[in-house]
């Protein structure tokens, strides 16, 4: 397991240098001068170069063969160029914002909390919903309840998310005002948290519904039946515990994720966290902030799937990790 | 397995009470009594520093914190420029170039930790030295504030390019001396300019040359709030609410970036006891008077008679609170106007024609709910540049002419911009002076039988020029559009339509901004929309645009070059407003209408939504930091159904 854990880190770590690698390439070659964004038309050319030369971009792309006073690999002025910083920055967080000048661990301490109490109970209510609900379905397979849930989750699912956001304010803006926007009380937060499990729910139920369902067509599950136990004691005893695996690998696998917040809810309910982070710094040009937050989700992701390959041997003792 | 169950529960409970724990909300409630304005805002805010203010955003915040020598008066149009922070206006050299300026002496700053025990002194000659140094500081972003000093005052050039030597953390380069800023005593500042400037005083009137007290350099950028931190980790810009420190009516309570910012009174303004001498601004006793036109139809009704002169003389400013708060979204914005939440808002795309009638005034029902709608004209005009260096567009005037006259104006601002804006008939904004004078350019109409006509003598010039055969049709052109949104592509496909009726094929390319501005640097544009916002009352602001000099600091984007033009311009821009000065911007406006390097598309109007509770509400076309005069009536808000 410990070498398993050694390869795949040292794996990571080759993988999030070529993620870097790519960014940097992308946005030095197709994104253009993000001096534009920054520099007033009305300063000159002058005004330009300065905010260049301020941020290190009149540096050399790669490395500085001028500096080294040749291929001279040994020096550290042979390092000093645009890639150099644009790693060092990303990997020590200590790039700063155009815009803001704030580094992204500033910005991170600031707004995570936000998105972290706005994602975290989202998941967990949906997942408390979506089992519930599942395992009900579940239990009366076949019958009224089972095919009105079905419709409802298959409803649920076509209509866009951004409808039932919009339905949802509009409701509170006609019911209770100050609920509908921003976080003057304690339960705001609340109000998105509704609206994303509910919108979220159709899937979610579709989805425990099938992996239940796949479980009690078992024959453990048969032979239980004919034996005598009843269906619900079989379900809480046997087949949920089955299920956990499927369940608990998708809920671990967005458990990284959740720093990241939610676009949509967080800018339709004026939630201060990071969701719009990625793309307001994307309109704005704001090249340090967006190459921050790639290496973020980079390792992140990393790490997020190195856990879920670790809790596949925890939950299911016949997977072995070499 | 239960035990699992028992976990898994509680941790799903603990989940779901994350946001309980984490301390998310902020209550704004505010001690009974105190008024208080709650506003919403889009964009973000990018700057707490005046040496750094660029957009129109910052600049409407920090103007209630900072003042300058100078301001706008609220009322009285067109824009005058009065004392602010000066005890009058300046006394200026006969040659122009020496501008002696007396201060109020009563004008106290904000109380702060950076002033020690005392918590606060007066303003002095030396803050305004100080802060137009950190204008031309090499190691400070300064957006536009700099553009208006550079090459003017003596020695300030020099001064910024000897900051460039010094680390961004050594604040020991703000005791270099310029030759060109002298505090001569405590309270008298002179400036020594380069060239006579007519139009200091406008510059002067900006609020991004407030004064800055050393003691805020060293208390809040030398160190960290009194303690000592590395020169390496120093930043030179004011960036944190606890930073700013400025003599206006506001004080900068809170500032969370994409989220909420509230200002509030100042007790230098207030009656708090503790303050021995409050400051007296109040709320202006002349305004606007009553005009008619030529056949006697009013023009406009006069300020008295629209209720801004009913607070005369009173002591300001009258609200206690300013809270902002963040919404990304106009959706939102809107919906917490409508749920009376806030006080004001714009009026959303969506939603104008149901709201404003088509003669743009607002409809009885809107008019029912309590609502009142300001309508008023910026300053600004909107065009589609011709690159005069293109081989094609450069070479013909009745190719330009042609397209000009082929340009239906009224259906663009009617169907893209909900008819929120008027035809500009000449380069200036209709407010400013010279522009009647000037009059309607000959092709600033619409005319297809017209503009085909040109296009066959445009196709004999460019014959001439050697761009095209006897024969052949003109080259499709160019056009770029800032913005790839569905609106920018609708614009596009609307240009292209307009100029496919006299038979000229436009490819229209959607680029963002800073795409286009690289583009536009390296002229590789051939035609592109732009704009200009008037930075002073003054035309010489949109004349320099057209000014040769101009290309290669940028400003003059459509690379125009007129010989009789420039002569003309190297006058005026230090002449001082005279009917001659007058005159002769005349002549150069007309210029620009004949030979058509820009065809004018727009002159923006905005319309702004009030509640009847808020009063005062007359927006400026320059100037900001005017929501001082600002009156609200917090029962009627109540009763109406508002906070």
């Amino acid at each position: 397991m410990n070498n398993y854990i050694i390869r795949r880190l040292l794996q990571a770590a080759f993988t999030v240098f070529g993620v870097m690698l790519l960014t940097f390439v992308l946005f030095k070659f197709v994104a253009g001068d993000p001096s534009a964004q920054y520099v007033n038309v009305k300063l000159g050319a002058e005004a330009r170069q300065a905010w260049l030369h301020k941020h290190k971009l009149d540096l050399p792309e790669l490395v500085n063969i001028k500096e080294a006073g040749g291929f001279k690999w040994w020096k550290s002025e042979f390092y000093n160029s645009q890639f150099y910083w644009h790693l060092r920055d990303n990997v020590t967080f200590q790039g700063q914002s155009y815009s803001t000048h704030q580094r992204l661990i500033d910005v991170i301490g600031q707004k995570a909390k936000y998105s972290l109490g706005l994602t975290v109970p989202a998941m967990a209510m949906g997942w408390i919903f979506g089992l519930g609900i599942s395992c009900l379905v579940a239990y009366y397979r076949g019958r009224y309840v089972d095919r009105a849930a079905v419709f409802l989750t298959v409803l649920g699912m076509c209509l866009p998310f951004l409808a039932y956001m919009i339905a949802g304010q509009a409701l509170m803006f006609a019911i209770a005002p100050e609920l509908a926007w921003g976080l003057r009380f304690k339960v705001n937060i609340y109000i998105p948290i509704i609206i994303s499990v509910v919108a979220g729910l159709g899937g979610t139920v579709r989805f425990y519904r099938t992996i239940i369902l796949d479980e009690v067509n078992r024959d453990y599950v048969r032979t239980a039946r004919a034996k005598g136990a009843s269906l619900p004691s079989i379900l809480y005893k046997h087949v949920l515990k089955n299920c956990m695996l499927p369940i608990l690998t998708q809920l671990v696998l967005s458990i990284p994720f959740l720093i990241m917040g939610m676009l949509l809810l967080e800018r339709f309910f004026g939630i201060p966290g990071m969701g719009d982070l990625l793309l307001a710094s994307i309109s704005d040009r704001d090249v340090p902030m967006i190459t921050a937050l790639v290496f973020l989700t980079a390792v992140i992701n990393v790490i997020g799937l190195l856990v879920t390959d670790i809790l596949y041997g925890v939950f299911d003792p016949r997977i072995r990790l070499q | 397995m239960k035990l699992f169950y028992i976990i898994a529960t509680l941790v799903a409970a603990a989940m779901v009470a994350t946001p309980l724990f984490l301390q998310l909300s902020g209550a704004d409630s505010y001690p009974v009594g105190k008024v208080v304005r709650y506003d919403s805002y889009s964009t973000e805010i990018k700057s707490l520093d005046p040496a750094t203010c660029g957009d129109t955003t910052s600049s409407g915040i920090q103007a209630n914190i900072y003042e300058g020598l100078y301001t706008y008066h609220f009322l009285k149009r067109p824009p005058e420029v009065v004392p602010h922070l000066a005890i009058e206006m300046p006394q200026v050299s006969d040659d122009g170039l020496t501008y002696t300026i007396r201060l109020k002496p009563d004008v106290r700053y904000a109380r702060s930790a950076c002033f020690g025990q005392a918590g606060t002194r007066t303003v002095k000659a030396q803050d305004f030295v100080l802060s137009m140094k950190r204008v031309a500081d090499y190691h400070i972003n300064t957006g536009l504030a700099w553009a208006f000093l550079s090459d003017r005052i003596e020695g300030l050039d020099e001064f910024r390019d000897k900051t460039q030597k010094y680390a961004k953390g050594d604040f020991s380069r703000y005791n270099l001396p310029v030759s060109g800023l002298e505090a001569v005593d405590e309270l008298t500042l002179r400036i020594r300019l380069t060239q006579p400037y007519p139009q200091m005083i406008y510059v002067l009137a900006m609020s991004v040359y407030a004064p800055i007290p050393q003691e805020a350099v060293d208390y809040y950028l030398a160190r960290d709030r009194g303690m000592e931190i590395r020169p390496v980790q120093r930043n030179p810009e004011f960036r944190e609410d606890y930073q700013v420190v400025g003599t206006g009516p506001y004080i900068l309570k809170e500032y969370t970036r994409k989220k909420r910012l509230i200002l509030e009174r100042n007790p230098e303004f207030g009656d708090d006891p503790s303050v021995t001498q409050h400051r007296r601004d109040v709320y202006p006793s002349e305004g606007r008077p009553r005009e008619v036109d030529a056949q006697g139809n009013e023009i406009y009704p006069g300020d008295e008679a629209r209720g801004l002169l009913k607070d005369a003389g009173k002591k300001v400013p009258f609200i206690d609170v300013l809270h902002f708060d963040f919404v990304a979204e106009d959706y939102s914005a809107w919906n917490r106007f409508l749920a009376r939440q806030t006080d004001a808002n714009g009026v959303p795309r969506e939603t104008f024609s149901a709201i404003i009638r088509p003669d743009k005034g607002l409809t009885d029902s809107w008019q029912k709910k309590g609502i009142v709608l300001h309508r008023y004209t910026s300053p600004a005009v909107y065009w589609i540049v011709f690159n005069m260096e293109d081989p094609v567009l450069g070479k013909s005037d009745s190719l330009r002419q042609a397209m000009c006259l082929a340009f239906d104006v009224e259906t663009y601002i009617k169907v893209l911009m909900n008819g929120r804006g008027v035809r500009p008939l000449n380069i200036l904004p209709n407010s400013f002076k010279g522009w009647k004078e000037a009059g309607p350019g000959a092709y600033a109409k619409f005319d297809l039988a017209a503009a085909k006509q040109k296009v066959e003598q445009a196709k004999k010039e460019l014959v001439a020029a050697g761009v095209i055969k006897p024969g052949q049709d003109i080259p499709e052109i160019k056009f770029d559009i800032p913005g790839r949104d569905t609106d920018s592509a609708r614009m596009g496909e609307f240009i292209q339509q307009q100029f496919s009726k006299i038979g000229i094929k436009l490819k229209i390319i959607l680029s963002d901004w800073p795409t286009l501005q690289e583009k536009v640097h390296n002229k590789s544009c051939q035609m592109y929309t732009m704009g200009w916002h008037a930075d002073y009352p003054d035309a010489e602001n949109f004349l320099q645009l057209y000014y040769s000099g101009n290309i290669s600091k940028g400003t003059n984007n459509s690379n125009y070059s007129r010989k009789e033009f420039d002569q003309l311009y190297e006058k005026v821009r230090i002449m001082p407003d005279t009917p001659e000065r007058t005159a002769m911007y005349v002549q150069m406006v007309q210029m620009i209408s004949e030979d058509c390097p820009v065809l004018l598309m727009s002159e923006p109007e905005s319309f702004l939504l009030t509640y009847k509770w808020l009063g005062n509400i007359n927006p400026h076309p320059i100037g900001y930091g005017y929501t001082k005069f600002q009156h609200l009536d917090p029962e009627m808000r109540k009763k109406m159904g508002g906070r």
